[in-house]
């Protein structure tokens, strides 16, 4: 719903209208299982008119759950002020969108709420069943991403194959892709090079740092890919999140945030190499 | 029993890339597609069905999508929403009904319209030549009617309804509203009989818009009748 582009009927109490004085939040917690998503929602509200709704039943808090891959849409409803479900994993992909609201569950006749802006005053309205009396808010997670393996470049990024005379990178695909000659392919692919530990700081400085640093300059083209979704979780981090991906000077800090200081890494790696040879 | 099988990511996207630059567009001109069987992959847990693309029949929507929905009753819907299984079957097993029934001039933009799928997005899925039958059927499909695939038919009156329409607007994600909006249609035919697509086009242009002030979800399908009903008279007149 796109509230700051809509006037209501009857008034409705949200952080992006002036109809009615109160405050209202919610805050959510999700729980990646083996089967499930697992939700909680705890709906904060502050106005003594609808707060004796709900308590009597008349209003319902809901959450609307939606999925455009899978075209999944539903719809989860209390009468209290926390709500837990489940949403099966077979059912999302992607982007999963929720939106919180109050909602009158019967036809009210003669509503009115005290508190309210000066145009609803003195008026009582004829509230419809499902009509909306409150929103919260709107949040949304990425089913393709595997939030407790973030820090992996493997949840953004994937090296393969391909018929090209240099190294390329393409950003149009879930993950971004480091496409590299067959030949070269071949040769990192051999468990001595591509799957040495003591050599995995000199590919994240050099293959993974170029992709991600032209991933970087190019994410607001690429906003709904699921590797700019997973910077973007990224960039919650406490030592990311002063930084900002719409300054470009920004960006090399936090390329190297993002795959853990892969320059420093580097020079490491090279010493102890040296050293574990002379 | 032969398991399906699907691309390798890697390898549906070489195909698509090799359309975007024009490089293989002739190779939608052949009898059949030439592919590398070593970039295919296993399907989780799906079974090849048999004699699936002698069932189709190019010259009727309704009766392929139902062969194409029962062959692949068995999807999960993260399975139906996967690119890589519905690029296979249009470039693999069944690339013969795909070329027969799209066989107009070959072009870039033709051949990535309905081999490919550019994301799984709603709207993309209704696009392409396989996914969108199947994904019409599971949005439609009633277990509860005698005939479960009564609905469908009528969705699938013309091709505007559930491939531009109903079918790719968020309210088509709500079965209830779908359900609603087919028996609406079936219960008063007479309304329906000129200008269907205007008409269709209009209810859910009208029901869709609703979903910006109302939680659609909310509803079953009673609501959704009732709506038409009351708006009877300007459905009448488009």
């Amino acid at each position: 719903m796109q509230l700051n582009n809509f006037v209501f009927p009857h008034p409705v109490l949200s952080k992006y209208t002036d109809d009615i004085r109160g405050s209202i939040n919610c805050e959510q917690s999700i729980i990646e299982e083996s089967e499930d998503y697992s939700i909680s929602i705890n709906y904060e509200l502050e106005n003594e008119e609808l707060l004796s709704l709900l308590k009597v039943g008349k209003a319902a808090n809901i959450c609307e759950v939606q999925c455009s891959a899978t075209m999944y849409r539903r719809l989860y409803s209390t009468i209290e002020d926390e709500i837990e479900f489940k949403i099966p994993r077979k059912h999302v992909r992607g982007r999963v969108e929720l939106e919180c609201f109050l909602i009158s569950n019967n036809e009210i006749s003669d509503y009115k709420v005290d508190n309210c802006h000066p145009d609803y005053t003195g008026y009582d309205f004829e509230i419809e069943d499902g009509d909306l009396l409150a929103y919260y808010s709107k949040f949304s997670f990425n089913a393709d991403i595997r939030y407790q393996k973030l820090k992996a470049v493997s949840s953004f990024l994937e090296i393969e194959p391909d018929d090209v005379e240099n190294a390329e990178f393409i950003l149009e695909e879930p993950k971004i892709i480091v496409k590299l000659p067959r030949e070269d392919f071949e040769k990192y692919a051999q468990t001595h090079i591509g799957r040495n530990k003591e050599f995995s700081p000199i590919f994240h400085s050099s293959i993974v740092f170029s992709a991600l640093l032209h991933a970087l300059h190019n994410i607001k083209e690429h906003s709904e890919r699921t590797w700019a979704e997973v910077i973007r979780a990224r960039m919650e981090e406490e030592k990311l999140s002063k930084l900002s991906l719409e300054d470009k000077s920004d960006i090399p800090r936090i390329a190297q945030q993002l795959l853990g200081k892969p320059v420093s890494r580097l020079i490491e790696g090279l010493d102890r190499v040296y050293s574990n040879r002379y | 029993m032969e398991k399906q099988r699907i691309f390798r990511s890697g390898y549906a996207r070489q195909l698509k890339e090799g359309v975007k630059f024009g490089v293989n567009l002739h190779r939608y001109e052949s009898e059949n597609f030439e592919y590398d069987e070593e970039q295919t992959l296993f399907f989780l847990n799906i079974d090849k069905p048999v004699g699936l693309l002698d069932a189709l029949d190019v010259t009727d929507d309704f009766q392929s999508a139902i062969k194409i929905y029962e062959a692949y009753s068995g999807l999960e819907p993260i399975q139906a929403s996967d690119i890589r299984f519905w690029v296979y079957l249009t470039h693999a097993d069944l690339y013969p009904y795909v070329k027969e029934r799209w066989n107009s001039e070959i072009s870039t933009k033709y051949i990535l319209d309905h081999w490919f799928i550019e994301s799984p997005r709603q709207g993309n899925l209704l696009r392409h030549s396989l996914s969108q039958l199947w994904w019409a059927v599971h949005l439609s499909i009633d277990r509860e009617r005698k005939d479960k695939y009564e609905l469908t038919k009528i969705l699938f009156r013309n091709r505007d309804f559930p491939f531009r329409t109903l079918g790719t607007y968020r309210l088509g994600r709500h079965k209830e509203a779908v359900i609603g909006i087919l028996e609406f249609i079936a219960e008063n035919d007479q309304l329906f009989k000129g200008n269907f697509e205007d008409k269709t086009r209009y209810i859910t242009k009208y029901l869709n818009q609703m979903g910006g002030v109302k939680p659609i979800a909310y509803y079953e399908r009673g609501f959704f009748k009732s709506e038409l009903a009351k708006n009877s008279s300007s459905i009448e007149s488009v």
